[in-house]
Parts: C-alpha cells; structure tokens; sequence
C-alpha cells in the first residue's frame, strides 16, 4: 500500500509538467502484470438485437528475460471449445505464436494476425488488446477532460509513419488517461480518413499488484460509431500470480485440455 | 452388441465422477451428397445423419479418460446403415514431465499442409463422405509416451500392438466385373510385429522440427491375387486380397515464419521390407518432400505447397491392357494368365502407392477468405499433378447461422485420365454436399 501512495503521490506532484509520451509509457508499463490468470467473456453484439459470446481462461507471464507468454483456452461456444493459443512475446523480435485446434489435433505454428484485424469477430482489433509499441506514435497533450468524474489527460496519438498507420487501419487516436492512476478510460479512433470510427470505453480498473503499483483492467466496450456493432470484453476470476505455472506456457499444455 | 456394453460400463464409470470433472461435447449434422457423372443425372451418394458424442473426464492433474462415440444412420453409395462406432478411447496419464496415451487414439504426424508422408500411424477412411477432413482420419489402438525434459524439447515413443488398415473402397472403384476384393486381413496380434516409431521434436525461438522414424505395418494394405481358377475358367473370377505390408519411414519436418509468411517442410524415406525374393505386389522405396506456406493478405488467407515423389529402382512400365475373360477360352494363353494378371494387379498397387512415374510434382493452391465479422468462410482447394495431370477443385462455403450451427455447402470435382487414382474415385466423389451442423 505504502508503493501505491508513493507511486500516486509522485503523479501527483509531477502531473502538470509530464510529457504526453512519459504518461502513455507510465499508463503501458504499469498494466504489465508479472504473471495473471483470468476468465475472459467476450460478447459481441451486432446492433440488431443479435449477440454472440466467446469465453476463454487466460494465464500471462512475463519471464526473467522480458518475455511475456500468454496462453487462452477457449470454453465456448462449442464449436471452438478446446481451442488453445499459446503466444511467446519477445521484446524486439517476432512473436511466436501457435494455436492448437482439436479438428486438427495438432498445434500449429502460425504467422502473428495483423495489428488492424478483428479479434474473434468483435470491434476489438488485435492491436487494441495487446502491448503497443510507444515509439509507434507520437503525442501531444490536448488539455485535461473529466471521464467517469476522473480528470484525464487527454492525448493525441498519430502513427509515426503511414506504414505504421496502415498496419494499426487508423489515421489516429485521442486518449484519456486518469490523472490519477494513469490508466485510460476511454480512446477515440480515427479511420483512415479521419473520421471518427470506433470508441473504446475502460472501466472495473482493480489494483492487482499494490507492492509494484500494477493495475488491470477489467472491462472494456468498444462501439463503432459507423455500424452500430460493439462489443464487451469482461475479465473475472482474475488471479494475480507472478508465479503462474511454467507449463501453462507450452505446447504440450494446451493440447492436454 | 459388444459396442452397446461397453458404452454401457463407460457411461456408468462416467457417472461416478463429480460433475465438474466430467464434459459432454459433440454435434449432430445432416449431409447429403449428390453424384454428378458427366452428362447423368444427378444421384443421390450420401444422405445421412450423425451424431458425435465427445466425453472428457478429468481425474484432477494426474490423467484423464477421452472418449468420441459416433451413431450414424441413413445411406452411402446406395446402401442403407446404421451403426455405432467408437471413434477414440484412450486414457492420459500424466507423469511430470512424461506423458502416457492409452487406448484408440488419432494423433497424426507431420507439419506440412496438403499432405504428411511422415504421418504413418493414423489409418485413413479414403471414401469417407464428410466435409470435414479430419473425418478421414481413423483411431488405432496405440500406446503413447511423450517425454518433455526441457521447454525446446520433446521426444515420443510409440508402440500400435495391432493393426488398423485404412480403408479404401473398390467397390466404388471401376473395376472389371470378374474381380472381386477382399477386405483387408489383418495379421493378428505378436508383439514382435508391433509397429514402433519414434520423435524427436525441437521447438526452438525462430524455427521448430522434428526428426522421426517408423517401422511397421503401412497403413495401406496392398492388393494380391489370391488363388487363380483352375482350367478351363468356365465360370472365370478373380478373387483380390488386401495384404498388410511392412516399411520403415525415415521422417523430418520444420516449421517457420519469415517476414509474415508461414513456412513449412516435411521430407519421409518409406522402405518398404521385402522377403527373400523380391514381392512384385509391395510398393518401391520412395522419397517424399513438401514445402508449404501460408499467409495472411487482409481478409484473405493463402496456403500453397509443392509435393514431390521419387521412386527409387523404379521400372517403366506401360498401363495393362484390357483383359477379356473371353480370351482364356484359348488353352494357348492359360500358360501367360498368371504373369498377365500379376501384371495388371501390379499396376493397380502402382496407381494406389502413386508410383506410376519415377519422379512426381503436384502443387496445392487454397485460399480462403473470411467476411461478415467471421461468420461466413470461403475456401477453393485446387491440387495440380504436373506428372499425371489429375487435378481436384474443391470449393466450400460455410456460414455461421448462429453460435455452434453451421451450415455449409461445397463441390468436390476430380478429374484424371484413365488408370489414375483420380479416375478411379471421380464416379464416387465428384459433385456437391450440402451439410448442417449443430455443435453443443
């Protein structure tokens, strides 16, 4: 307890004067649990009254050498129960990344999804589930606005080359991170052309690690402002465990369940 | 009856277990396949409908038991049935760092796509009228061990103490009306006849293989003639056996991703074992190699591959000539009858081994593409042999009606020039299927 009042105090102190990019790398660094297991319900509506759900169980890690490993089993539906994807995230080279598909009773090493594609049908993309690169973009402060009664830094994020707008599908982002636990309760995505397109909303921020000051979020709804399709991501069960099970990370294991 | 029993003890073993160690899955689907040949009207091939019944139950972290029990019910190629199989039983037994799988399993080899020529254990139902592909795929009773010491490693031993054949339908097969075919015989159980393999699997940051060998019975049973009618054939038939073989497989495949795009690579030496004469009937030796890749384009998705075979000693030799049983009314051809048939028989063994030519090249082309928010799937499957020119086109669609059903349509087309494989099950296969699937 005695890390978060120091951690939150020093926000504090130092929010007025902080670097738009230092608060993007503060709020990305301090949602990286050293180890966690949860239940994942994801729902996707398509804003005509039909909704899907997807449940996984999910373990993460990161190990000594900076790796993050992340296995998910799918639960439901039945048609894709059984389901595992192990994932091996280095830092600076290219992830490793298998899924083990019952129908085909093997694990498969496959070629990591694009950052722009959708998630398992939903509004999420690949890319607003996993760790951006902060030297990806570039930001600049645009004020302060209160969100959820937190008052947020509000920053603009705009891909650093066209390459890396292409590959994100957006032209550019505006986020709002609290200012008073840098974590974000809400982005703004731009399409390609600049319009507006899909809003994400953060919200069940619980403390998972109060010794190195670590939060996660637990819930997550995206809405596209175009269709009318959103969906919700909802983490229970979470465990916070620096020490999940190594096996939980190999290929064995999830062709065992 | 012996089916219904032992379900029966299954099922009440099942319901000892606390209910959150125990898991029901399955489907039920409706197909049908309709036959097209050339210029006929269509004809109803397959119409039928299963149920799958998938039992898990977990004894804590030390093992547990998998079953898939399957009832089936309606006609294939004109014949009505109903029956009961038992697809997989096995048990897993989870020692640490050693894995053990007992019991009727499938766990095929092999990393490639479009085909594993290391993939020697897993029998194969070749005229199995399923969408899915994996319904080709056939259990055998096989013991298991997998030995994981470090996280980059993994080394398996595998024992199949009885033989399991594939099934190939000749029935279905354009085959002169005085042959008849035997189902295959099945050797027996000796535990010095045991097929035994073995793997070494290394899965490194960058790139993953493995090394492997197999010695056994091939899944595929050859065809030999069994007696010969004696003189003067007045009633002239030809009775054909399907005889196990022994060989040894030499395997090693690799799996990678450069710049975005899969890459992957399975290579098998097949040795088949021969007596003290040589056997005309069994397959050469023969040296398989695939490279696949796969990658992702947007939507779209694309997996293509080479596959490539040399026949080792391999002897030219002409496809036989059409034999008329009213030929043998000549005592003069009753000393060349036995060579003659042997020949022909031969031939047939050349086309199902495919090695009819000393060096063979195919290509596989599938792109597939998802749309609506990965509800509707789109897939072409084109296979080209560059050496026989027997080609398949296989397109299929599935559409995602709600979570768990399915329904999905597609079109199957073979084609391939007089004594090719793809000649000999075009009749069967060749025209579109239509299937609803509900997975609970």
């Amino acid at each position: 307890m005695t890390g978060l009042v120091l951690c939150l105090g020093t926000a504090g102190m130092a929010q007025g004067q902080m670097d738009p990019k230092d608060i993007m790398k503060k709020s990305r660094d301090q949602s990286k649990l050293s180890g966690l297991e949860s239940k994942t319900t994801l729902e996707i509506n398509d804003g005509k009254g039909n909704q899907r759900m997807r449940v996984t169980t999910m373990a993460s890690r990161i190990f000594p050498d900076g790796t993050e490993k992340r296995s998910i089993l799918f639960l439901s539906p039945a048609d894709v129960k059984g389901t595992g994807i192990l994932i091996w995230d280095f830092d600076g080279k290219e992830d490793n990344m298998w899924i083990y598909m019952p129908a085909l009773r093997k694990s498969r090493k496959i070629v990591s999804s694009e950052k722009s594609k959708n998630f398992m049908g939903s509004e999420f993309s690949n890319a607003d589930l996993a760790v951006e690169n902060i030297d990806d973009f570039t930001y600049i402060m645009d004020g302060t606005e209160t969100i959820d009664a937190q008052i947020c830094w509000k920053i603009k994020v705009t891909p650093g080359t066209s390459q890396i707008a292409a590959e994100y599908g957006i032209s550019a982002k505006t986020t709002w991170i609290s200012q008073k636990d840098f974590m974000p309760r809400k982005t703004l995505f731009l399409d390609p052309e600049g319009k507006p397109w899909k809003e994400m909303l953060f919200s069940g921020i619980k403390l998972m690690d109060t010794k190195a000051g670590k939060y996660f979020i637990s819930q997550m709804e995206i809405r596209n402002l175009k269709n009318g399709r959103f969906s919700k991501m909802n983490m229970t069960d979470m465990v916070y465990n620096p020490n999940v099970k190594e096996e939980y990370f190999t290929l064995a294991f999830i062709e065992k369940q | 009856m012996k089916k219904f029993f032992f379900l029966l003890i299954f099922t009440a073993c099942m319901v000892q277990l606390p209910a959150q160690d125990l898991s029901i899955s399955g489907y039920t689907r409706a197909t049908a396949f309709v036959g097209i040949i050339n210029d006929n009207a269509p004809t109803l091939k397959s119409l039928y409908n299963e149920t799958s019944l998938k039992l898990k139950a977990k004894a804590g972290i030390r093992g547990q038991a998998y079953t898939d029990i399957r009832f089936r019910a309606g006609s294939e190629f004109d014949d009505e049935f109903t029956s009961l199989t038992l697809r997989e039983a096995y048990l897993d037994i989870f020692l640490g760092k050693v894995d053990l799988r007992i019991g009727k399993q499938i766990s095929p080899w092999g990393r490639a796509d479009g085909l594993n020529p290391t993939d020697n254990l897993t029998p194969s139902d070749y005229f199995v009228r399923s969408p899915d592909h994996d319904d080709m795929r056939l259990g055998n009773y096989r013991i298991r061990a997998q030995y994981n010491p470090m996280e980059w490693l993994k080394i398996e031993a595998d024992v199949i103490p009885w033989y399991t054949p594939s099934q190939y339908r000749f029935d279905q097969v354009d085959m002169p009306a005085f042959v008849t075919i035997n189902p295959p015989l099945n050797p027996g159980f000796q535990l010095d006849k045991s097929s035994v393999a073995g793997k070494i699997d290394l899965i490194f940051t960058g790139i993953e293989g493995s090394v492997s060998w197999f010695k056994g019975y091939d899944p595929l049973p050859v065809l030999k003639p069994g007696s010969l009618p004696a003189p003067p054939f007045t009633d002239f038939k030809l009775e054909l056996l399907q005889i196990p073989f022994r060989q040894q497989t030499f395997g090693a495949d690799f799996a990678t991703v450069i710049l975005g795009t899969g890459l992957r690579g399975e290579f098998a030496w097949k040795i088949p074992e021969q007596g003290d004469s040589i056997d005309p009937f069994i397959p050469n030796s023969e040296i398989q190699w695939v490279i696949s890749i796969d990658r992702e384009l947007g939507p779209v998705r694309i997996v293509g591959g080479y596959m490539g075979k040399y026949v080792k000693d391999f002897l030219p030799a002409d496809p036989p000539q059409a034999f008329d049983p009213a030929m043998i009314s000549n005592p003069q051809v009753w000393p060349m009858l036995g060579p003659m048939l042997a020949g022909q028989i031969s031939y047939y063994n050349r086309i199902l081994y495919d090695q009819t030519h000393e060096w063979s090249h195919s290509i596989l082309l599938r792109p597939s593409v998802t749309l609506f928010h990965e509800n509707f799937d789109l897939e072409i499957t084109g296979l080209y042999n560059f050496t026989t020119g027997e080609y398949l086109l296989y397109p299929k669609a599935t559409y995602h009606l709600t979570d768990g059903l399915i329904a999905s349509a597609g079109y199957q087309y073979y084609e391939g020039d007089e004594y090719t494989r793809f000649s000999w099950i075009k009749n069967a296969f060749n025209g579109p299927f239509f299937e609803f699937r509900l997975t609970f």
